[in-house]
């Protein structure tokens, strides 16, 4: 795959990985330098691709488990890991009670939730993609979603 | 949630998604810049023609051929841009390297091979000016023609006598190449009837040569050493035995030999104050750290930790958790200052399909350190709970 190939079909699936680096991580410097380090490691490994078809998928998991490492850094060492100067001011988010009551969820099930009902995902999907059980998936869907409105109550929220 | 629409919890996508792609993408430039920066110019001087027409039998001739790298500093070198360099051609057989790249103990190279006909085989050896033979990493033997067609990128790999991974630096490498033409079928070893004595668990890559009779010969029955005794000279008779073995049974026959020297220059490393560590290996108790890379200069750093169980490791996703999947704290030895990093971490396969964790450490603001650093680790597990190993601690003695 050259190049150009891999900006194409990086740019296709962009909005993709957009929602779903958002799902894990809440802060946007941590999902651009999340990205840009996934998008870095898939050209570096793209022969490693067997099945081209799957370049998306294949794409996907590996910004998940960039998200999830810029994560667990983030836990740890969030004192030196962060060399980035003050991120730009950030555009809000369109509805900020739902968004502070979705980052109030564990990001365990923040990313189903945003997998399934944003992207579009089928359980079965996102079992492969994060490796986790199917019946796990469903489970996190479920409470996902009570939590998620046990918080909008909370927050007085009304639609 | 029907009635929720989750897309309102963030901002659009719009410009600020563009320009992070745009970074990595400029970050993947900049690091093909950067890598052919590093590439060699490689000069045509002369090509000798032997004058030895005619039919070229088992014993075969050699010409010896040698290109001249233009004549640059070791700071033209790194800037240099990469030329395409004809290398040799004799009665219709040709080898151009076409370009090389070198990175720090490994180098590809870019080889396009000329037959005049479709089914020549190639089989090939590399050595360093003083005899020893560079490993080629993936495969030793190449077939050009046909389907196969006429280029391939050849993976090398420079040790020293105890087999370490070795800076190329100034290294004139030799390729002996011989063009055999097979005279029986050539299919994938997963094709071949395997047979009798031959292996069954050839790799599925492996070319053989099927003789008609079901009985397959193993071409590349050739392993890359693992060591200097067996990296000697006794490869090129080995190779040798090989095509001899290969020309008494009729399955293949010698066309043509070449030899071809292709200067490698390493990389302009000149930033990093060390590059090198005296101990590269620990052991603990389960499991070994091996530290795969280590560039350490005033302004920013590289260190590349491999982390290998004695037990399975999973490979990492969103839900498993591994006590070995660790982060480190890192100190100036010396003086006890802590070295501020980015860094990260996950588990990778080596050749065999074994998973270990590799944890890559990018120190910055550096500026003077002492020759020794301790990395301390630690693991946060999946609820946040973080143990520190201080009694897994390993010193990193720098070198240059």
């Amino acid at each position: 795959m050259d190049e150009q190939e891999f900006i194409r079909r990086t740019q296709a699936c962009s909005q993709k990985l957009y929602w779903i680096s958002r799902a894990i991580l809440p802060n946007w410097a941590d999902c651009d330098d999340a990205i840009q380090e996934a998008m870095l490691r898939a050209w570096r490994k793209r022969n490693t691709l067997r099945e081209e078809a799957y370049f998306e998928t294949w794409l996907v998991r590996i910004v998940i488990n960039e998200c999830k490492s810029a994560l667990h850094r983030g836990r740890r060492n969030a004192t030196t890991e962060l060399t980035e100067a003050v991120p730009a001011p950030e555009e809000p988010a369109p509805d900020p009670v739902l968004r502070d009551a979705l980052y109030r969820l564990d990001e365990k099930l923040r990313l189903p939730l945003v997998l399934h009902y944003l992207e579009g995902y089928k359980v079965e999907e996102i079992a492969r993609l994060t490796g986790t059980p199917v019946g796990t998936v469903k489970h996190r869907l479920r409470r996902a979603k009570d939590q998620l409105k046990e918080e909008l109550e909370k927050g007085g929220y009304v639609r | 949630m029907k009635e929720i629409d989750l897309r309102d919890a963030f901002p659009p996508m719009g410009g600020q998604m563009e320009r992070t792609m745009n970074r990595a993408y400029a970050r993947i430039r900049e690091e093909k810049r950067m890598r052919h920066k590093r590439k060699i110019t490689l000069l045509v001087a002369a090509v000798l023609t032997l004058a030895l027409a005619g039919t070229a039998l088992a014993a075969g001739y050699i010409s010896r051929l040698r290109q001249n790298l233009e004549a640059v500093g070791a700071q033209d070198a790194a800037e240099a841009v990469q030329e395409v360099g004809q290398v040799a051609e004799v009665e219709n057989y040709g080898i151009e390297v076409a370009e090389t790249l070198v990175e720090g103990d490994e180098a590809w190279m870019t080889v396009r091979f000329s037959t005049p006909d479709d089914e020549p085989m190639l089989l090939a050896l590399w050595e360093d000016q003083e005899g020893v033979t560079i490993q080629e990493i993936w495969g030793f033997m190449h077939m050009v023609g046909g389907q196969y067609g006429h280029e391939d990128t050849i993976h090398l790999g420079h040790y020293d006598e105890e087999f370490n991974p070795k800076g190329i630096e100034d290294l004139d490498v030799t390729l002996h190449a011989v063009f055999l033409r097979p005279t029986r079928e050539v299919l994938p070893a997963s094709e071949a009837k395997l047979e009798g004595l031959f292996p069954k668990d050839l790799p599925k890559d492996q070319l053989v040569l099927q003789n008609g009779e079901n009985f397959p010969v193993y071409v590349a029955d050739w392993q890359t050493m693992t060591n200097k005794e067996q990296n000697s000279a006794t490869d090129s008779q080995k190779m040798d035995g090989i095509i001899a073995g290969l020309e008494q049974t009729g399955v293949a026959k010698t066309m043509q030999r070449m030899e071809v020297t292709v200067p490698l220059r390493g990389e302009d490393e000149g930033e990093y104050v060390y590059k090198n560590v005296k101990q590269s290996e620990f052991q603990f108790d389960g499991y070994k750290v091996e530290v795969e890379k280590v560039h350490i200069g005033e302004l920013h750093g590289e260190i590349v930790l491999r982390i290998i169980p004695d037990r399975e490791m999973e490979i990492m996703n969103m839900d498993n958790d591994d006590p070995l999947w660790r982060s480190f704290t890192v100190y100036d030895d010396e003086t006890g200052r802590e070295l501020l990093y980015n860094g990260s971490g996950g588990t990778e396969l080596d050749e065999n399909g074994k998973v270990y964790y590799e944890k890559t450490i990018y120190p910055f603001d550096l500026g003077t350190i002492s020759g020794r650093i301790r990395l301390v680790p630690e693991h946060t597990d999946s609820d946040g709970n973080t143990t520190v190993f201080e009694d897994e601690a390993i010193v990193l003695e720098l070198l240059p």
